[in-house]
């Protein structure tokens, strides 16, 4: 069994119809795995539940009953809204919060025979890169335990990087999957704004919130973004397009790819730059032809984005009063003091950073000056991807200007914790989708992503590339345990 | 570069209770956030539509129908203070 934690979907699919092993087996077996994780990737082991659901797809597979993910584990971001299973976005605030619903990933999943195994560590309500912001602890990396995961979806990274799960779900709003797989060595994906329903979601800046997947390789990337995709009428920013198969392994012969001129600066890690550059020449070996080009406003993005997001964060977070659900300070005796001193007890340091930022851009006399300003800068951000999508198909730069970094390196300076998401931040402004690749490692033994963006809509153009790229080579291979 | 008395104000404004610490430590962090967010005030945008949905989408409506979502238990199951159907709350009005 101690194979197992190192096979895809469509490996463990296969042991399952050959029946080599059950899924209750294969769910024990990394429910085990995960018991004795070092790196506290999890914050909640849905044991009982999950053996019943492999129970219920092991009688399924044996009437021959098979879906996308029948029998197949799938560990979820702690933000997803889980019906009867604690869900806590990693913050005090929540700590004993129990969803009576289910979000319709979480839904999608379950039709498609998913198996929610557990619940993953992630930076308090999405806001970090580095998942040091949760209030369970951080989350380790597998290639060096004393460096961070990335975030914010550190926990969903290294469940997946250290085969806790075959797959996962993350959210991504500004970078929180894409910088995350690159510092764990794994394939994540981003989708378009509105490709996947954000229903049942604990929110943080829905113009930007998205829910992606992390996975080994390419191809399982493609199974969970073809389950979780569609339009659904709980969520109105959800678009109907249509949720076809997403076809790989078509030649990327003559494919257009651009690598933008502003990802490539100072402050980027030489052995980064080095190294992505020689992935994207074995990306011209293989038939693309490679242009170069140039996005002005990329400096811009990450100001932009701690205007837009801090602001979109301050309103969704008013919902916590104390009042209806979530943490109360009951030393209160009066409701304005309930109110304050619930949400200042509650929310961690972060957190409350961000609301006063939020509120701050969005207060009276303000308003013009930061927060309009800087959606009308969003515009320009759109609209320089818009003409580079004229002459090429797809753009590849790095994931992020660094590998991991040492835990506790960058935390009590935020804005250079910002700067971390630097080539993740516009795509997102944009609401184009991203994935980040594995594509070799530094000296120090630290995985390194490209990052793949495209036009709306195009998922299936990104991952057909980046499935070329993986029939070509060893990195998907290289495995942290 | 914001005063004390401006933190002050955007906590209040912000719903969060703080200590002189707080107080002190927002100050710095803060005014360090505003100046790295100076950029976009300085970018010049001229006519261009400020942007608050990537696709450009504009009052969906659907129709006002009632379908079945939560039962009362459910809703008030996450209450931190209850009263029958009720959620408990201290002194709504203020005493002085």
């Amino acid at each position: 069994m101690s194979e197992i934690r190192k096979l895809g979907i469509k490996d463990l699919q296969s042991g399952l119809k050959n029946k080599e092993f059950s899924s209750v087996e294969i769910t024990q077996e990394f429910i085990n795995q995960i018991k004795q994780d070092e790196l506290n990737s999890f914050v909640l082991t849905a044991e009982d539940f999950a053996l019943e659901q492999a129970k219920a797809a092991d009688q399924k597979i044996a009437k021959g009953e098979i879906s996308a993910l029948t029998g197949i584990p799938v560990a979820f971001k702690d933000l997803i809204l889980t019906k009867g299973i604690k869900t806590t976005a990693c913050s005090k605030m929540l700590a004993d919060f129990i969803p009576p619903y289910d979000s319709t990933v979480t839904k999608k999943v379950y039709e498609a025979g998913g198996i929610m195994i557990g619940k993953t560590n992630m930076d308090e309500f999405a806001m970090g890169g580095s998942n040091e912001n949760s209030c369970f602890g951080p989350v380790k990396n597998p290639w060096d335990k004393s460096r961070v995961s990335g975030g914010s979806s550190g926990g969903s990274a290294v469940a997946v990087a250290n085969g806790y799960s075959p797959v996962s779900l993350g959210s991504d709003t500004g970078g929180s999957i894409r910088q995350p797989a690159s510092f764990c060595g794994i394939y994540g994906i981003k989708p378009t704004y509105g490709r996947v329903s954000r229903y049942g979601i604990i929110a943080f800046a829905s113009s930007l919130d998205q829910i992606g997947t992390f996975a080994k390789n390419t191809e399982d990337l493609a199974t969970m973004l073809e389950v979780i995709s569609g339009k659904d009428p709980l969520d109105a920013t959800s678009v109907d397009m249509p949720n076809n198969k997403i076809n790989l392994g078509t030649s990327i012969k003559g494919l257009k790819i651009g690598v933008p001129k502003e990802y490539f600066i100072e402050g980027l890690d030489p052995e980064i730059e080095s190294t992505v550059k020689k992935a994207i020449a074995e990306y011209e070996k293989l038939g693309a032809e490679i242009v170069e080009i140039s996005l002005p406003h990329t400096e811009q993005a990450v100001s932009t984005y701690y205007i837009i997001a801090p602001a979109e964060a301050s309103s969704n977070l008013s919902r916590y009063d104390g009042i209806r659900y979530g943490f109360r300070d009951k030393e209160q005796k009066e409701l304005k003091d309930l109110y304050s001193y619930s949400r200042s007890k509650g929310f961690g340091e972060e957190v409350k950073r961000r609301i006063l930022i939020g509120s701050y851009v969005l207060s009276s006399g303000y308003y013009d000056a930061y927060y309009l300003h800087a959606q009308k800068v969003r515009t320009l951000i759109a609209q320089d991807f818009k003409a580079a999508f004229e002459k090429v198909d797809l753009i590849a730069c790095p994931t992020a200007p660094t590998t991991a970094f040492k835990i506790g390196e960058n935390i009590s300076d935020p804005v250079a914790m910002y700067l971390c998401d630097v080539f993740t931040i516009p795509a997102s402004l944009a609401g184009l989708p991203g994935m980040s690749h594995p594509c070799g490692f530094d000296s120090k033994g630290l995985p390194i992503g490209l990052q793949l963006l495209g036009r709306p809509w195009e998922e299936e153009k990104l991952l057909n590339a980046s499935y070329a790229y993986q029939q070509n080579t060893e990195w998907h291979k290289k495995l942290a345990y | 570069m914001l005063s004390s008395d401006e933190i002050k104000k955007i906590f209040k404004l912000s719903r969060l209770a703080y200590s002189d610490d707080d107080l002190e430590v927002a100050k710095v962090q803060i005014n360090n956030i505003l100046e790295c967010i100076e950029t976009v005030r300085k970018t010049e945008v001229g006519n261009t539509e400020p942007m608050s949905h990537v696709h450009g989408s504009f009052n969906i409506f659907r129709e006002d129908k009632v379908i079945p979502l939560l039962t009362t238990e459910e809703a008030l199951s996450n209450a931190p203070d209850r009263s029958g159907n009720f959620i408990k709350v201290p002194l709504i009005i203020e005493t002085e």
